[in-house]
């Protein structure tokens, strides 16, 4: 029985740490709580719920719905673990025989993972007409020829993305003769770009096992606290897929945390353009909000050492944070780019051990407050002044590089080591930090939006642009809705057409992306 | 066109007035087939002007208030506006650039202009700078957008970049510009003749006195000012008379030379459109009032689904239609009594009580209109911003006090008065009009009069007590609850819960949801299929006003 | 030489440097290639003097939208066929592949076919940087033909064309193209090893594999580099303040606008391209243009930026620098000067611009 939404629990999964959050249906923040990863995710996760659910404001049974973003797909490829023996079809033949599929990763992540791998005749021209007919008894020979077991089926056809005609029928080849497998097909990973996709969609089979897996182990622990709540993924765009889709499209959950962490820190801002940079201890992340959403990678992402097409927030990441170490050169000074990271409060002048660091110079020149002074024990000959302003210069470098015109925009800043950046920076009409921003991925994830994100590639000779925009935006706001969305509340979020150079006849590439609110299923 | 050119540069120019030093010369640059440039030059004193400028230059501003240039010049970004001309060019080939005097403004022609573009444009622009030139302009359509490489290069080079409609005579341009450039009666003359025109469009048009002196200086590209006469010498004025008493003065700066007669009958002119400006304009503000009453009167009587038109023109006659408003109804019982057999004489009665009503009204503040017909008057108190429902005590206060005041300057008269709750828009509009009805009936019951009676559901129980108790309202209430009923008692029981909060929370889904403590979407599904199935029209206040009751009445 | 796994990334570094702009994504070149190579063995890269005299020197290219040549990948067939058809055309072996086109992926792949054929490639190229038409080649120059011209799918469709002149093999050509799905391999100006000597852009191969090794990322100051090894100019050091496109004809133009910072702050570089970049103003005034070879170098280490994925805020230097002294004789000039793309510029070497300006 589908219930009204009361309140959202927000987990996020990261590198170091577990953040738990509890928001109302006013998006106010009712209870926050943060431990240390644990190796199995898992327990972890039970730890934070414990910390955050269960007392008096916020009683198991009240919390409705519940989301999650997690790192575990990404180190589940890292470290190998419970991933699924997968045969790669690709739909192609005659064409792209030169690069057979997995030519471009990395030996032992290929060796793991591949049951075998097959080029079928068919795919597409860009325009829809078939590039060659699809060979269904190839497949089916191939499929027969594999040694068991082959867990999952990835199939890519070329052009897929302007119809997926050849990859539908390649999926009931693959459910004739294998039964009921998983079977991710590329038309619903990714866009326009073989290699990349392909690389995408055998991720996506590879995952499935983890992604069920860790579902259930999810599922477990809600149970054990008492939570009985709809689930929800996070996406790498930042938005939520309901358990079903994740399920199927678990390759999607890939880079959630940046985005996360960056539609968190607006939300508590609520800005919908801005900049949002993270100063950890190490180095400062910096990406694009626009429109609320993180804005997305032009060039293509590598996972593992496997290029993608992926939506990934595009985050620019350079060597600056508190710890970093302050260097002082014959013809003045360097910044790093190492750090004493997690090593701050022992090694830096401020807490007495000697070793130069931003932290150090921002006490210098009066820009945070630790409650310390510069004294006798700190060495002599840094020139504190010059190295904060050069970090300020790499900072408002970075903030300007990402920043998508040269309007001033305001700028988020989470993170620990914020007390290093300065009170006004050119190019930013403001600078805000907001409270709880210690917890802002749980809270991005917790108050994200279901989105659907189709692209398509039309060859504008029966249909006018007009109404292809129309058929895709139409297409994207029913992803959206199958993700989970109250279709009342769905709207177009971004629309990018691009026009294909030296082409003869017209032809458009559309992306467009649809969100809504999340629906009561 | 090139024919054409050489022979107006081969006459001499028109030569200035008397007391004006200098002439004025003209000169070809290069041969006749090879000519691509020709330029006038302009020296000497020009009248009109305030004392002590240059007399011989112009700046760019300045010829861009030449008559004949207005609406077909405009700057294409706002650099170098103040910028002095002192000759006019007109540049056929783009690459002739390099014979341009300084300070010139070079007009590009149409077929160069049009490969003006892109980084064309560019190079155009940075050897102009290095020529000094003053401005350029081009023969062109509006562009969407200056490029900023271009925009950057004008503004390094503190050149003004112009754009000139095509179409437009380009020897009358040039022409105009130069005599700007030279002065003369002829500028003041020309200047005049426009602001003539525009006098009588502004007569046309119904602006007001400060607005036409402001334009009337604009063209004249002098100062023209409305108010007490100067002191000071030089100034030239003429005295606007309103109703035969002098009012303000229109006054110029003269200087003394001919020039100053022209100006003279000029400000004539304008002094006499004032007047017949202001006066029009006093008869013009009575209209309205009389215009909006018609118009509220028509809208409440009209169904709702007929009345779009009627509120877009309320809102185009300055009613607030859009706000929130109060209807305080006003019942004159017995006009008949005190005008026996004379219905004129009741006629005129209504309508002295209508004036004393409104101008009561009016005086205790806000936004007030009135409506009604015949021996009923309705004020609509009207506000911008959501007024709560405390404001409703003030409306009945003020309706007290316009009861008091009709009735001091009509002894005897009896009124019933109702004064219905504030709601919004053109629907609120008419749910007002009915609860002031409605208060009015309440109050006949009680026996009271002549004075305010409030439209509040507390005063209205014992109302419903009684109208429930007669069986034909039972009936009615069951008839129309009856498909609700047919759900069953508890999913009823939910569903009138339901209706009665979204009903009492003036039709707010948010505000329903949160008094039900329910999700929004769950209020908006549920409302949807109950006024599915009971068959009502959720726009017709009355058909609501009748559910809010019957909700109630299953309660008591 | 010998081209082995390890040479093909500074060939892709090289190539995007000659490529002024324009060439496409070498990366999918560069796999094309390793894959090839993995498969046939590294391939020698030889000088033409030691070709004999009428070996047939087959140079080699993709033709078709780079979006579309991203997903319909070639065969791999294709160099083979090819080789087939001119081998029975002439009567005479193919003794090398050639690069046609210096930049992207146009440069990666004629390695990967000569890996697949087994044969070597010639160490030269017929354009000494990237241009979008066919017949914008220094055989041209010389009055080669450039037919037989073979078209090739990865169907096994070949079409071969005999045209009165250049460029109406580029008119032919294209609607093939586009009949095969928009993408297909071809080789054109088939010469004997002799006529390449006098005809082509001797060394290509070599200079390019030898810059992408100096640029290797981290290595010292790029410009420096290139101002020692192709003297190059640096014309602005800035960041991008603004980028206009747009598409004629299939094909994308655009220009960007360059703000200086550091020495160059206060100056405006307007860059205008067509896929290739074309002319380079400073302040409005043309200090390079077209033949010459405008590149703009990202500042982070990624080397030379194509001109689609040029983007606000990128931090860049834009270089020129002199082409091959064939395109600047007046028939080149004629081929593929400034007023050949609609400039109404006149033609002055970079190196002279910059001469009269220190």
């Amino acid at each position: 029985m589908p219930r009204a939404l009361d309140l959202r629990l927000g987990i996020d999964v990261g590198g170091t740490n577990t953040d738990a959050v509890v928001l109302d249906r006013q998006d106010r923040v009712l209870a926050t709580s943060k431990v240390s990863t644990t190796p199995d995710v898992t327990s972890g996760i039970a730890s934070a719920i414990a910390g955050a659910v269960g007392r008096e404001a916020v009683p198991a049974h009240r919390i409705t719905h519940v989301m999650l973003g997690t790192t575990h797909a990404t180190n589940a490829i890292l470290e190998q673990r419970d991933l699924q023996r997968v045969a790669v079809v690709r739909i192609g033949g005659p064409a792209t025989h030169a690069i057979p599929p997995l030519a471009t990763w990395p030996d032992h992540l290929r060796r793991a993972v591949s049951a075998g791998e097959v080029i079928v005749q068919g795919g597409l021209e860009f325009d829809g007409r078939e590039l060659a007919p699809f060979a269904p008894d190839q497949l089916a020979r191939f499929l027969e020829s594999l040694e068991p077991p082959v867990d999952a089926v990835a199939v890519t056809g070329v052009f897929a993305p302007v119809s997926d005609r050849h990859e539908r029928e390649a999926e009931e080849v693959v459910h004739r003769v294998l039964g009921e497998v998983p079977v991710s097909l590329s038309a619903e990973i990714g866009s326009v770009g073989l290699l990349e996709r392909e690389n995408a969609t055998v991720l996506n089979a590879v995952l499935t096992r983890v992604a069920r897996r860790f579902a259930e182990a999810l599922e477990r622990s809600l149970a054990a606290s008492g939570i009985d709540a709809v689930t929800y993924f996070t996406q790498n765009d930042g938005t939520l897929m309901a358990l079903d889709y994740v399920l199927s499209h678990p390759v999607l959950t890939i880079g959630s945390g940046p985005a996360n962490s960056m539609r968190g820190a607006a939300h508590l801002t609520g800005l919908d353009d801005a900049v949002v940079a993270d100063i950890g201890g190490t180095s400062t992340d910096v990406g694009a909000l626009s429109n609320g959403f993180p804005r997305q990678s032009a060039i293509p992402v590598e996972v593992c050492g496997v290029r993608t097409n992926f939506r990934m927030p595009d985050i620019l990441s350079i060597p600056l944070g508190g710890g970093t170490r302050i260097h002082p050169t014959p013809d003045g000074l360097r910044l790093g780019p190492d750090s004493v990271g997690y090593r701050l409060r022992r090694e830096a002048c401020a807490f007495g051990g000697g070793t130069p660091t931003l932290t150090d110079a921002a006490v210098f020149v009066g820009r945070a407050d630790l409650g310390v002074h510069p004294n006798g024990t700190w060495p002599r000959g840094v020139p504190w002044e010059r190295a904060m302003e050069r970090a300020d210069e790499m900072l408002a470098e970075a903030i300007d590089r990402v920043k998508m015109s040269g309007h001033p925009v305001p700028l988020v800043m989470v993170g620990g080591g914020s007390i290093i950046a300065p009170d006004r920076i050119p190019g930013v009409s403001e600078i805000v930090r907001p409270p709880h921003f210690e917890v802002a991925n749980a809270i991005g994830a917790a108050i994200a939006q279901v989105s659907g994100q189709v692209e398509r590639v039309y060859h504008l000779g029966t249909r006018s642009r007009e109404a292809a925009l129309e058929e895709v935006c139409r297409m994207a706001a029913d992803e959206a809705v199958r993700a989970g969305a109250d279709p009342q509340s769905v709207q177009i979020v971004d629309v990018e057409e691009l026009t294909i150079a030296y082409l003869t006849g017209p032809a458009l590439r559309i992306r467009a992306r649809a969100a809504g609110a999340l629906g009561s299923l | 066109m090139l024919g054409l050119f050489a022979a107006l540069w081969c006459r001499p120019l028109p030569r200035s007035g008397p007391g004006e030093g200098g002439g004025s010369a003209a000169r070809f640059i290069g041969v006749a087939g090879e000519m691509t440039c020709a330029v006038a030059r302009g020296s000497g004193r020009g009248p009109g002007r305030p004392v002590g400028s240059e007399w011989a230059m112009a700046t760019v501003a300045e010829l861009l208030t030449v008559p004949r240039l207005a609406g077909a010049v405009e700057p294409l970004i706002p650099v170098a506006l103040d910028r002095r001309v002192e000759s006019v060019a007109v540049l056929e080939d783009l690459h002739a650039l390099g014979t341009s005097p300084p300070d010139s403004l070079v007009i590009v022609a149409e077929t160069a202009s049009r490969e003006a573009v892109g980084y064309r444009l560019d190079v155009l622009l940075r050897q102009a700078s290095a020529r000094d030139v003053a401005a350029l302009a081009l023969v062109r359509e509006p562009l969407p957008r200056l490029h900023r490489t271009a925009a950057e290069l004008a503004q390094r080079g503190n050149l003004a970049l112009l754009r000139i409609t095509p179409g437009i005579g380009l020897a009358d341009t040039v022409i105009a510009i130069q005599q700007e450039l030279t002065g003369g009666v002829g500028r003041l003359l020309d200047r005049a003749r426009a602001c003539l025109a525009l006098i009588d469009e502004a007569e046309r048009l119904r602006l007001g006195p400060p607005a036409l002196v402001e334009r009337v200086a604009e063209a004249l590209g002098a100062e023209v000012r409305l108010g007490p006469p100067p002191a000071g010498r030089g100034w030239l004025s003429a005295p606007v008379l309103v109703d035969g008493e002098p009012g303000p003065w229109i006054s110029t700066p003269g200087d003394g030379t001919d020039a100053d007669t022209v100006r003279r009958l000029l400000l004539h002119r304008l002094a006499s459109a004032a007047e017949r400006l202001e006066s029009a304009r006093q008869r013009a503000a009575d209209v309205p009032v009389q215009t909006r009453a018609e118009l509220l009167t028509e809208l409440l009587i009209r169904e709702p689904h007929a009345s779009r038109d009627l509120v877009h023109r309320a809102r185009q006659l300055g009613i607030p239609i859009d706000g929130w408003h109060a209807v305080v109804r006003l019942e004159l019982e017995n006009l008949a009594e005190l005008r026996p057999g004379d219905e004129m004489g009741a006629f005129n009665l209504a309508q002295l009580a209508i004036r004393v009503a409104m101008e009561s009204a009016r005086g205790t503040g806000g936004t007030w209109n009135r409506a009604g017909t015949g021996s009923t008057i309705l004020l609509v108190r009207s506000w911008q911003a959501e007024a709560g429902s405390e404001l409703q005590a003030e409306v009945a206060r003020a309706a007290e006090l316009v009861i008091g005041r009709v009735r001091a300057r009509i002894p005897r008269l009896s009124i019933r008065c109702g004064v219905g709750g504030i709601h919004v828009g053109s629907t609120g509009l008419r749910t007002s009009a009915l609860e002031a009805r409605a208060a009015i009936a309440a109050a006949l019951t009680a026996g009271r009069r002549n004075v305010a009676v409030r439209f509040d559901s507390a005063g209205l129980r014992r109302v419903l007590l009684q109208w429930y108790a007669l069986d034909d309202a039972r009936d009615s209430v069951a008839r129309l609850l009856e498909p609700l009923d047919r759900l069953g008692e508890r999913r009823s029981r939910e569903a009138i819960r339901t209706l009665r909060a979204y009903l009492d929370a003036h039709l707010s889904l948010s505000r329903a949801a949160e008094m039900l403590g329910l999700h929004r979407n769950t209020v908006a599904y549920r409302i949807q299929r109950i006024f599915e199935l009971l068959e009502v029209d959720p726009d017709d206040p009355e058909q609501c006003l009748m559910l809010q009751l019957a909700c109630r009445a299953r309660e008591l | 030489m010998t081209l082995g796994e390890p040479d093909l990334e500074a060939l892709a570094r090289g190539c995007a440097i000659f490529g002024g702009g324009g060439g496409g994504d070498p990366t999918l070149g560069y796999v094309m290639a390793r894959e090839a190579i993995r498969r046939g063995g590294p391939v020698p890269v030889v000088d033409l003097d030691e070709l004999p005299d009428d070996g047939l020197v087959l140079p080699v290219a993709m033709v078709g939208a780079p979006t579309v040549i991203e997903e319909k990948i070639p065969n791999g067939s294709e160099g083979g066929r090819i080789q087939a058809v001119y081998e029975r055309h002439f009567g005479r072996p193919v003794v090398a592949f050639a690069v046609a086109e210096l930049g992207g992926i146009e440069g990666m792949l004629p390695v990967a076919w000569a890996a697949h054929a087994g044969l070597p490639l010639a160490d030269c190229d017929l354009m000494g940087r990237a241009f979008p038409e066919i017949h914008m080649c220094t055989p041209n120059l010389h009055g080669l033909p450039i037919g037989p011209v073979v078209v090739t799918d990865e169907r096994g469709n070949v079409a071969t064309f005999t045209s009165i002149d250049a460029a109406w093999a580029e008119r032919l050509v294209r609607p093939t193209c586009a009949a095969m799905g928009s993408c297909a391999s071809l080789a054109i100006y088939p010469m004997t090893a002799a006529q390449a000597r006098a005809a082509a852009v001797r060394g290509s191969v070599t200079r390019a594999i030898r810059v992408g090794r100096l640029l290797e990322a981290g290595a010292g100051d790029p410009v420096a580099v290139l101002e020692a090894e192709v003297g190059a100019v640096r014309l602005i050091e800035g960041k991008v303040a603004d980028v206009e496109r747009w598409t004629t004809q299939g094909f994308a133009r655009g220009n960007a606008v360059i703000e200086g910072f550091g020495h160059d702050a206060g100056r405006l570089l307007r860059l205008e391209f067509q896929n290739e970049n074309l002319v380079a103003l400073l302040d409005g005034e043309p200090v390079a243009s077209v033949p010459d070879v405008i590149t703009v170098l990202d500042h982070h280490g990624a080397g030379a930026v194509v001109s689609e994925r040029l983007r606000y805020g990128q931090r860049v230097t834009v270089i020129a620098f002199p082409c091959h002294p064939a395109w600047r004789t007046a028939p080149g000039l004629r081929l593929v000067g400034p007023r050949a793309w609609g400039y109404d510029l006149d033609y002055t070497p970079v190196e002279r611009i910059h001469a009269a300006r220190a």
